[in-house]
């Protein structure tokens, strides 16, 4: 039988046989005339009664405002979208210089050829979008964008 | 001709023989001598066992940061989130007690780690005390405010199906909250008050080959202590069970605006730690 994700409690069984299981096993072996194990198993256990208490509180609550987060974010694309869409209404020559290109050696109309280009595949956040500045073989100032993409944003004579 | 005799008399008579030198006669009287132990004048170094927990109280330290940092991690992710609809339909202010809750609950992990390695046995006994109201405050705060969360949605659920508009605020349901607290508080102040905890060592049954203890162990004591921790039992046991109720009638709706099944799962976990505390004590 098909059960809603949201209501299975699999994940939790799973989860409280291994507490049983951390709780317990330590606990076969204790007696309270021995404070090495004692304590310490009943710090275990207090620190998993909290961080139960805290996880299954707040993680199924930040998830789902990631989701939402998510959902509005669908629309309009993402920060990294935005911006290089706005790099593209910015430059109209940018277009042509797509990912694929750059890192197959198509660059025609500019001159790129010692700069390597490398497609970076995997992104993680915005924040690691950088910009870099070169000149090349004509003294012409070429600026790329890095993000999951490579785009030339701007070509200009130096 | 020397007679034998078995066991007219007791070693006085060997000895006298030895000592006073008296001769023996034709009779000799011989007692029962199964042993003859040669004790040292110097005896070898007593080597104590305290049982103290020494490096593992580094452990307790780390669980108790892991906590606090964990707790106010998500307390800054409430602060900041506080507009959102997921943690506006959350409730924050119980959000935020669950946290006190825990931290406070899990505070106890510090005290737990004192003995009179490193502090004196007055010291121990304070942490003794603080035991005990670390463990029953900070569960009655994360219980008493998963109560107050799980009957606040079920106000408001229960009205919105008869198509009525209603406003729950936190105040109208922290009644409980409140209540639960002040009678735990009132156990504890006459637990501490009446009885008060103190920190002993005990020794443990054995000895070493010159017949001193040797191993010994610290623990926390209380004349009365299985009356008071009864009577916080029973109160919490009330209230857990209004409480699952209360989480039981929530079941059915999204978990979005309630955690009932997360909060059953934490339930059954202080209830297994309660459990096995119990265990471990009477151990």
């Amino acid at each position: 039988m098909y059960v809603q994700h949201d209501f299975s409690m699999s994940t939790n069984i799973i989860w409280y046989i291994v507490q049983a299981a951390v709780i317990g096993i330590p606990v076969a072996a204790v007696t309270s005339d021995q404070p090495r194990i004692a304590i310490p198993v009943i710090q275990v256990i207090i620190f998993f009664t909290c961080m139960a208490t805290l996880l299954f509180m707040f993680v199924p609550k930040i998830v789902s405002h990631r989701k939402k987060e998510g959902k509005k974010n669908n629309g309009r694309g993402t920060f990294t979208q935005q911006y290089l869409e706005k790099l593209r209404l910015e430059n109209a020559d940018m277009n042509q210089f797509s990912s694929k290109k750059l890192a197959h050696g198509h660059h025609s109309g500019l001159a790129i050829r010692k700069f390597e280009p490398r497609l970076i595949t995997s992104m993680g956040p915005a924040e690691m979008m950088t910009k870099e500045e070169h000149l090349d073989d004509n003294n012409k100032k070429v600026a790329f964008v890095r993000g999951r993409h490579l785009f030339a944003k701007n070509v200009e004579s130096s | 001709m020397t007679h034998v005799t078995f066991p007219n008399q007791n070693t006085a008579s060997l000895v006298s023989i030895v000592l006073d030198d008296i001769l023996p006669s034709e009779e000799m009287h011989i007692t029962h001598i199964l042993q003859i132990l040669v004790v040292p004048l110097l005896l070898p170094d007593l080597v104590i066992n305290n049982n103290y927990l020494g490096h593992l109280k580094i452990l307790g330290y780390t669980l108790f940061c892991i906590v606090t940092i964990t707790g106010l991690v998500f307390v800054s992710w409430t602060w900041r989130n506080k507009k959102s609809r997921v943690v506006t339909a959350s409730q924050p202010l119980f959000l935020y007690l669950i946290v006190a809750g825990t931290i406070i609950f899990g505070s106890s992990i510090i005290t737990f780690s004192i003995d009179d390695e490193t502090h004196s046995i007055a010291g121990c006994s304070i942490a003794c005390t603080f035991n005990v109201w670390f463990l029953s405050i900070g569960f009655t705060i994360i219980f008493a405010a998963l109560y107050s969360k799980a009957w606040r949605v079920n106000i408001i659920m229960r009205e919105s199906s008869r198509f009525k508009r209603v406003k729950v605020m936190p105040k109208d349901v922290i009644l409980p909250f409140v209540a639960l607290l002040v009678v735990n508080v009132i156990i504890l102040t006459t637990w501490t008050i009446q009885d008060r905890h103190e920190y002993k060592r005990f020794v443990h049954p054995g000895t070493d080959d010159w017949n001193r203890d040797f191993s010994f162990y610290g623990r926390c004591t209380s004349l009365h202590a299985e009356i008071y921790f009864s009577l916080i039992l029973v109160v919490n046991m009330i209230a857990l069970i209004l409480a699952l109720y209360e989480t039981y009638k929530t079941r059915h709706l999204r978990t979005e605006f309630n955690e009932s099944a997360y909060i059953g799962v934490v339930f059954i976990s202080i209830r297994k730690f309660k459990t096995i505390f119990i265990y471990v004590r009477a151990a």
